[in-house]
């Protein structure tokens, strides 16, 4: 769609960006003094801002909540993950934040005309096919990493934004029916089911159970949104269904999860405090220690810990920064998501793509800070955009950038226009 | 004045600026939260723009087009329902390409009608076309209305 609407309010965010970096700079020059490592990570945090700012104003006009929210959280991450236990600048989580930023707009330039996207579904299906072969075969024993030497890359978050593009459907393809034996079937559902089965044994296999319930809830709701084709009301006997469903694969997941799963799910983490609760009680004890406004950027001790910048990364911003710090970082990521309640999908295939980010974003989170808080069992899943992690990062920009693409669609069928031509 | 030390011996004042900091950002948080209620109605004029702003008037009742793809038939799932025996369940669909509205058959019984001709392939809609599913004819208007799809 060409749209020459501007958005009014675009250049007035991105100052407030600006600023908002600036003060929490300021707050960490005040902290460790004007030092060199201070300077350089300013430098480079407001460069990136303006940098963006240009960027977004000049080229890039669509769906600006989305963008200005990626460069406060991606800039806020790069200024915690700096002063972890002390100040050191956290450039590489900077070159990922910045990277991931990229992604989004490549992924929203890719996805933004939904017949396009949902044309290029066989490369989609190739891709998740390639990714799975490459974490079964090339991740070593039962693992989740691919060791490049330089660096490493776990698959398992790309597929996330693969599976996405997957779940998500349009009422063409819904209409699309095979039949074969006198079964009437959409081979598009078929194929997420197989998909789902795949990617779930994949993540049972490789021991990466963590990751299972985001994949299970991004299959979820691309399955209840095809059910509920398209305004088909949920019946209370679908819900039943779908719900005794839920049930019994949580018991069945529950019963036969590998032993270290079932210690944690029994485990009294304050009765086992220096063994399997270990992460867990310091975690808690971070948060309690820290309080409303924290101990001060660079004075934590969770830093110690092992995984405090992935896993628990929440408690270590609770420790040090508060937990009014944390639960507006958690809040601005949710943001991102919830970006979508404001200018809703007109494309069944974006509304799609936004649950699938949606139910992502939030399981995730959920998973991070629910497991740092011993809601629920230790699961070591990261939260986008906020813990270290260039795969988990870019696979959060690709995913913010179906956002986007929802927000300010390009609704041109080019093969019915072209026929129309001819 | 060295604000490390100051820090340091009056943790009020380190709590003072962090809680400066924090309620600060919070309002960048609050400013973009209203930012995107503004993005929602540049996304519904911008829709209107698009979607040119028809929708279908069928015997005094209004549905207006609120999606790139909307079914009609008698499915309960259809976006635009009828419970008319002779409307097949999946009868027609209309798609947005381009700042056009067509409608094809989705292969129903009874066939659908533009302006009185039975469409074979994707037909582009205008203002004032009627479009007859069924026993039931309905008129492409222009307005404003709340979204069925």
């Amino acid at each position: 769609m060409a749209s020459s609407t501007k958005p009014v309010s675009h250049p007035f965010l991105l100052l407030l960006v600006l600023i908002a970096h600036a003060a929490m700079m300021l707050l960490v020059a005040l902290s460790f003094g004007l030092t060199p490592e201070v300077l350089k990570m300013a430098c480079a945090v407001l460069t990136a801002d303006l940098v963006g700012s240009i960027i977004l104003a000049f080229v890039q006009r669509e769906a600006c909540t989305v963008d200005t929210v990626m460069l406060l959280v991606i800039g806020m991450s790069t200024i915690y993950q700096s002063c972890f236990g002390g100040l050191s600048f956290a450039v590489k989580h900077f070159v990922f934040g910045i990277a991931a930023f990229l992604m989004c707009q490549i992924s929203y330039a890719v996805t933004r005309n939904p017949y396009r996207a949902e044309r290029l579904k066989p490369l989609w299906y190739g891709m998740f096919f390639a990714l799975v072969a490459a974490i079964f075969f090339l991740t070593g024993s039962r693992g989740i990493w691919i060791d490049l030497g330089v660096f490493t890359i776990q698959p398992s978050e790309f597929v996330k934004p693969v599976f996405v593009l997957i779940c998500a459907s349009s009422v063409r393809t819904q209409l699309h029916k095979s039949e074969v034996a006198g079964i009437h079937f959409v081979p598009d559902n078929l194929m997420l089911i197989f998909c789902t089965v795949v990617i779930a044994a994949l993540q049972w296999y490789c021991r990466d159970l963590g990751s299972l319930p985001t994949f299970v809830a991004i299959a979820g709701c691309g399955i209840l949104l095809r059910f509920c084709y398209l305004r088909e009301k949920i019946s209370l006997r679908l819900m039943i269904f779908l719900g005794a469903c839920a049930v019994m694969v949580v018991v069945f997941a529950c019963k036969f999860a590998p032993d270290y799963v079932q210690d944690r799910l029994h485990s009294d983490i304050w009765s086992d405090m220096s063994g399997s609760g270990y992460q867990q009680v310091k975690a808690l004890t971070a948060i309690a220690e820290g309080g409303w406004f924290g101990k001060g950027a660079g004075n934590g001790t969770l830093i110690k810990v092992a995984a405090s910048r992935t896993d628990i990364v929440f408690s270590t911003i609770c420790e040090e920064w508060g937990l009014f710090t944390g639960m507006m970082t958690v809040i601005l990521v949710l943001f991102l998501p919830a970006s979508i309640l404001t200018v809703p999908p007109r494309s069944y295939y974006h509304s799609g793509l936004a649950v699938g980010v949606a139910a992502a974003f939030i399981v995730q989170m959920a998973l991070n800070i629910f497991g740092s808080c011993n809601v629920i069992p230790f699961t070591g899943v990261t939260i986008p955009f906020i813990s270290q992690g260039g795969s988990s990062m870019l696979a959060s920009g690709i995913l913010a950038g179906f956002l986007k693409a929802a927000q300010a669609p390009v609704l041109t069928d080019w093969s019915a226009e072209k026929k129309e031509g001819k | 004045m060295d604000f490390t030390l100051l820090f340091e011996r009056y943790p009020f004042f380190r709590e003072a600026a962090t809680a400066f900091v924090v309620i600060f950002v919070d309002i960048c948080a609050l400013v973009i939260l209203i930012a995107a209620g503004r993005e929602r109605r540049r996304g519904d004029r911008r829709w209107a723009k698009e979607g040119r702003g028809y929708m279908l008037s069928c015997a005094g009742e209004v549905y207006p087009l609120g999606a790139a793809e909307v079914l009609i038939g008698r499915h309960p799932s259809a976006d635009i329902q009828f419970p008319d025996t002779e409307i097949s369940r999946f009868h027609a669909l209309l798609t947005l390409s381009g700042g056009k509205w067509r409608i094809e058959d989705i292969g129903a019984h009874n066939g659908v009608l533009v302006n009185g001709k039975k469409i074979t392939k994707p037909c582009t809609l205008h203002l004032n076309d009627a479009i007859t599913i069924g026993s039931r004819k309905l008129v492409v208007i222009k307005g404003a209305g709340k979204d069925v799809a």
